[in-house]
């Protein structure tokens, strides 16, 4: 078992070099910044993506992905509780994938807080983009007989002027509390 | 125990890489570019207020760095500043150009507030305006080969609209300040960085590198590569030797499919000892419970 274990480790640590590219956005992003920055905070649950090419087809030239998210909770802006949509650059079409760097990535069922600004409605649902790319998004992951933890990866992202200590990993209700505190004293 | 001991003294004993590969869509095929020599265009509008040749040379510069490098045999051919379409992203059958520009109006200052482009995109090369997050200096798009990671097509777009991006040497200029003779959002420094991207490198974790994700004001030191950067690129595009693509995919010139690698360090090496620790995990598992169980109990002992 030792000898697993420790064979694992090593392969975990060579396998933890994870995919990555970026943008380059200007900090700060920790949760108060954000908060002031954003129009809204949501705790929702993925429950659709599609990828597609923007306005006027191909011809666009770009790709974006929606992402259908269903709301918890809305912790900053008087959301909606049906389901919203982010626009995300970058996807896959057929044989042609956009990677646009630095986005944040969405999987199915995942449940997550995003800190967002709005873009327009479509049909009524209001249609949002991610503040801050990828720091502007905390995935959701609890394990039995633990609190539920926020997490973010800043891995695909550059960021100028983000300080050392921003914290990427805490608690769901943590991460509440400050987005409400800052959201109480957002101008 | 053995096994282990070896693995780690070998990992001890192997070059520290901190690289890493771009994938399609961060879990697809690793971005590879099919040659090496490939072009780029800086569009000749330029950024407002700021006088077009120093900007431009430094974004020349930019890929001349990554060009230098010795081990590798990238090219850059610039293709001579024009006005361009402006256009970023893939249009198949359609002129598609490596451009670098900078967007200097945002979209929402600029596109009519029931334009469909908003909701679905698409705004930015339509009304040639910032559509990405006002938080963001810039911004690298690449088009590839969804099952193969070929790249077809990369483009760098810089926020002009929201940032004041800076040429010479000197101090960090100061918040609100005067922006002469001091640095603020450095382009050399930054396209060095982007155009990293553009070949298909992701974020290196090694914090002295061009490839490291944080910055502060002001920096200048990602206008050169250090040796993290080096050895990135030089593991994608050998030179004189096979791209490196991903396991299944044929390299650019082989008849052979890819052997593969990993995506990041220093390639098959690493790829190699997975494989030796993979195959070893399965004989402790299999062959060898009754050795793990005594481990263990001396372990818990």
């Amino acid at each position: 078992m030792v000898r697993s274990t420790s064979m694992r480790r090593i392969l975990v640590l060579m396998a933890a070099s994870l995919p990555a590219a970026a943008a380059t956005v200007r900090g700060p992003a920790d949760v108060a910044s954000l908060t002031a920055s954003a129009e809204s905070v949501l705790h929702a649950r993925v429950v659709a993506r599609e990828s597609r090419w923007g306005h006027g087809g191909e011809s666009s030239g770009l790709i974006f992905t929606r992402v259908t998210l269903q709301p918890i909770e809305w912790w900053k802006g008087a959301g909606t509780p049906s389901p919203v949509v982010l626009r995300v650059p970058g996807g896959t079409v057929g044989e042609l994938s956009q990677t646009v760097e630095g986005v944040a990535a969405f999987s199915p069922s995942e449940e997550v807080v995003v800190f967002l600004r709005k873009l327009g409605d479509e049909a009524g649902t209001g249609v949002y983009a991610v503040e801050h790319l990828a720091l502007g998004k905390f995935s959701v992951a609890g394990a039995p007989g633990r609190p539920a933890q926020a997490v973010r990866d800043r891995s695909h992202v550059a960021c100028v002027g983000c300080a050392a200590g921003e914290e990427d990993a805490l608690p769901v209700r943590d991460l509440r509390a400050r987005v409400l505190r800052a959201a109480r004293s957002a101008p | 125990m053995r096994v282990s001991a070896a693995l780690a003294a070998l990992l001890v004993t192997l070059p520290a890489s901190a690289y890493e590969r771009a994938q399609v869509n961060g879990n697809g095929p690793l971005l590879f570019w099919a040659t090496r020599e490939h072009s780029y265009q800086i569009d000749a509008q330029g950024i407002a207020g700021l006088s077009i040749q120093p900007e431009f040379d430094a974004v020349r510069r930019s890929f001349a760095t990554w060009a230098a490098v010795s081990c590798s045999d990238l090219k850059f051919d610039e293709v001579a500043p024009a006005r361009t379409d402006r256009h970023v992203g893939y249009v198949q059958g359609g002129t598609n150009r490596n451009l670098v520009l900078w967007r200097t109006r945002k979209c929402a200052s600029v596109v009519p507030a029931n334009d469909p482009c908003l909701t679905q995109g698409g705004c930015s090369n339509k009304y040639d305006c910032w559509d990405g997050d006002s938080s963001a200096i810039a911004i690298t798009t690449t088009t590839s080969v969804t099952s193969t990671g070929e790249i077809l097509d990369a483009d760098i777009e810089l926020n002009g609209a929201a940032f004041a991006f800076t040429t010479a040497d000197g101090p960090p200029c100061p918040p609100g300040g005067p922006r002469v003779g001091c640095v603020a959002y450095d382009v050399q420094n930054t396209v060095t960085h982007e155009a990293g991207h553009t070949m298909g490198l992701g974020h290196s974790s090694d914090q002295t590198a061009t490839m490291y994700a944080l910055a502060p004001s002001g920096e200048t030191s990602k206008r050169i590569l250090h040796p993290d950067d080096v050895q990135g690129i030089c593991a994608i595009y050998p030179k004189g030797q096979p791209t490196s693509v991903s396991p299944g995919v044929q390299p650019p010139g082989s008849a052979a499919p890819g052997g593969g690698c990993g995506s990041s360090g220093a390639t098959s090496w690493e790829a190699l000892l997975v494989a030796a620790a993979l195959i070893a995990l399965r004989r402790n598992h299999r062959a060898r419970p009754t050795a793990a169980a005594a481990e263990r109990t001396a372990a818990d002992g």
